[in-house]
């Protein structure tokens, strides 16, 4: 039986962080075995998780992002919560594994991205590209 | 098939294109390196070399006029320049033959300073560095400055800043030139390690052919061109069958310590007359049977030649008893003995043949090239080790260079030749008669 390739969503408004995402893919060739988009803001990400044939199985999502509330512009943690929330408010998505991949360390902010049912909350500054790797792997095996 | 790590496809490259000093610097290169590979990219100075591994290293690449960067299928020229900015700093480790390290920053965040650029926290960098820096025996320096290192020590923390952020491909720019020799194998151990080990891939950019022992693939530059490919490993495994069937069957009726012994002498007795050698032989190969015990070895050795010896220096005919002895206690095959004397740094094989290279032209008016010095050395060590016939070797010296022979006229040759079958035979053969 093929496989097939497990799919990845990568949700962050640093475009640096997006280009290195794909670019470990790339370099350690592990677009062989998964498909990973990228994008900039939670809007666009939706694009992608409500289509059921772009679905991920997996999403690397930043937590404080702009984001766009009541038809207002802000920037904060809610970006992420509300992503968390949606997600696994519906049961077409809710088996999605969530990541938070955030620049900020705040106990209270990880606290809540477990209680909304995170999978893991990984630091930016702790992760180096090889610790990336070995978390996506370590997803084949559960 | 998996795609290859880096391909090259139709890459021409100029330095002040339509200007009156237009350089053609790349002409139409194609080549493929698989991941995990280990390849050279070999030649003199000014062959491209170094403006190849820039294109592949994401460092020239917009720069290049036509053809394809492709790296792991993705082509490089089509990358922005953030894009190129994120490859450079986890997709390739550049080793430096200047070493290129801060002077201002300590050995530790010299290391640390790749991981920097993605946004690692100065502990998780610390921590990581200090890691690297313990695989090559360089944490005592962590907190020094690289002026206050040897020049060895310098490249170990190179080499170390090249892994930081664990990139697949490593670039090693002549890594050897600055080092003495005993530096320069250490860092070629390391280099194969990382391959071998770590299953990155490398690519070595030299100028010298003895640093080219751990390569598989060798590509050859001039002036820009590819001018050869080379898969050196498949070669030494057919050499090394080629030469136990010659060996078998060109002395059927001698013992193997005898042919040990005769295919040994010329390498350890260079510079010495025919009748020398043959006498050493002879030693050599009782020594090699038991028949005479070490000291008694040494004693022939050291005494003078007519009193019967071989009037070797007493330190000399200790080194070589002590090969002799290794030979017998370890069992040692000829090939293991060229494969220590080739890393030997007092006296690599290398010098050794250079040293019979010059020494076979020295009535030689003519200048060779630097790809022209490496097809001779190869075909005279490889005489040497008798994998080829004397005719074989004729044939390699007077077959065109485009042949990939060394292009020298055949009465060149036959003085050569001549000069060379003399010492390894120990009397002149009549073969052109």
């Amino acid at each position: 039986m093929e496989a097939q390739k497990k799919k990845i969503l990568l949700i962050d408004d640093n475009e640096i962080v997006r280009l290195m995402f794909s670019n470990v893919f790339w370099l350690h060739g592990l677009d062989d075995k998964y498909e990973l988009n990228t994008v900039g803001t939670t809007d666009e990400a939706f694009v992608f998780i409500d289509n059921t044939s772009t679905r991920p199985d997996i999403i690397f999502t930043g937590l404080v992002m702009p984001f766009t509330k009541d038809g207002k512009k802000e920037t904060s943690a809610e970006a992420g919560f509300s992503l968390l929330r949606r997600i696994k408010g519906d049961q077409a998505t809710q088996s999605i594994r969530v990541v938070i991949f955030s620049g900020y360390n705040e106990e209270e902010y990880r606290a809540q991205a477990m209680s909304l049912g995170a999978e893991m909350y990984l630091q930016k500054g702790e992760n180096m590209p090889q610790d990336l790797i070995q978390i996506i792997r370590s997803f084949d095996n559960s | 098939m998996s795609t290859p790590l880096v391909k090259l496809e139709g890459i021409n490259f100029y330095y002040n294109r339509g200007k009156p000093s237009e350089v053609h610097a790349l002409k139409d290169i194609n080549l493929e390196i698989e991941r995990g590979g280990y390849a050279a990219f070999f030649g003199p100075s000014g062959c491209g070399k170094t403006t190849l591994t820039y294109l592949i290293g994401g460092i020239e690449t917009e720069n290049a006029d036509e053809g394809h960067i492709l790296i792991n299928g993705r082509d490089l020229r089509g990358l922005s320049k953030k894009e190129l900015a994120v490859y450079r700093q986890i997709g390739v480790g550049i080793i430096f033959q200047q070493f290129n390290l801060l002077p201002s920053l300590t050995v530790l965040d010299n290391v640390a300073l790749p991981m920097a650029f993605l946004g690692i926290n100065v502990d998780r960098r610390r921590k990581e560095a200090m890691k690297l820096l313990d695989r090559f025996a360089m944490t005592k320096y962590a907190e020094r400055f690289p002026s206050e290192l040897s020049g060895g020590q310098q490249q170990r923390v190179s080499i170390a800043r090249a892994l930081a952020n664990n990139p697949p491909l490593i670039i090693a720019d002549e890594p050897l030139g600055n080092l003495d020799s005993e530096n320069a194998n250490r860092a070629l151990e390391f280099l194969k390690e990382l391959n071998e080990k770590d299953g990155r891939t490398i690519i070595m950019v030299t100028h010298e052919s003895w640093s080219l022992r751990d390569a598989r693939t060798i590509f050859y530059l001039k002036d820009g061109e590819l001018i050869k490919k080379e898969q050196p490993e498949k070669k030494k495994e057919a050499q090394k069958k080629l030469s136990e069937h010659l060996y078998h069957n060109l002395f059927p009726e001698v013992t193997p310590e005898r042919l040990m012994a005769r295919s040994l002498s010329y390498m350890l007795m260079r510079g010495f007359s025919g009748d020398e050698i043959k006498r050493f032989e002879m030693f050599l190969a009782k020594r090699l049977s038991g028949e005479i015990d070490t000291p008694t070895f040494i004693d022939f050795l050291d005494s003078p030649y007519k009193e019967g010896g071989v009037g070797l220096w007493k330190q000399r005919a200790t080194a070589i008893a002590k090969t002799a002895e290794d030979i017998v206690e370890k069992r040692k095959t000829v090939e293991d003995v060229y494969t220590d004397l080739q890393k030997d740094p007092e006296t690599p094989l290398y010098e050794e043949v250079s040293k019979m290279r010059s020494w076979l032209l020295e009535d030689y008016k003519g200048i060779l090239s630097d790809i022209q010095i490496v097809r001779f050395d190869e075909a005279v060590e490889d005489r040497f080790r008798n994998i080829i016939s004397p005719e074989n070797f004729r044939q390699v010296l007077e077959l065109s260079r485009s042949d990939f022979g060394v292009g020298l006229a055949p009465g060149t040759v036959r003085t050569i030749s001549e000069k060379l079958e003399t010492i390894l035979t120990g009397k002149n053969l009549q073969v052109f008669h």
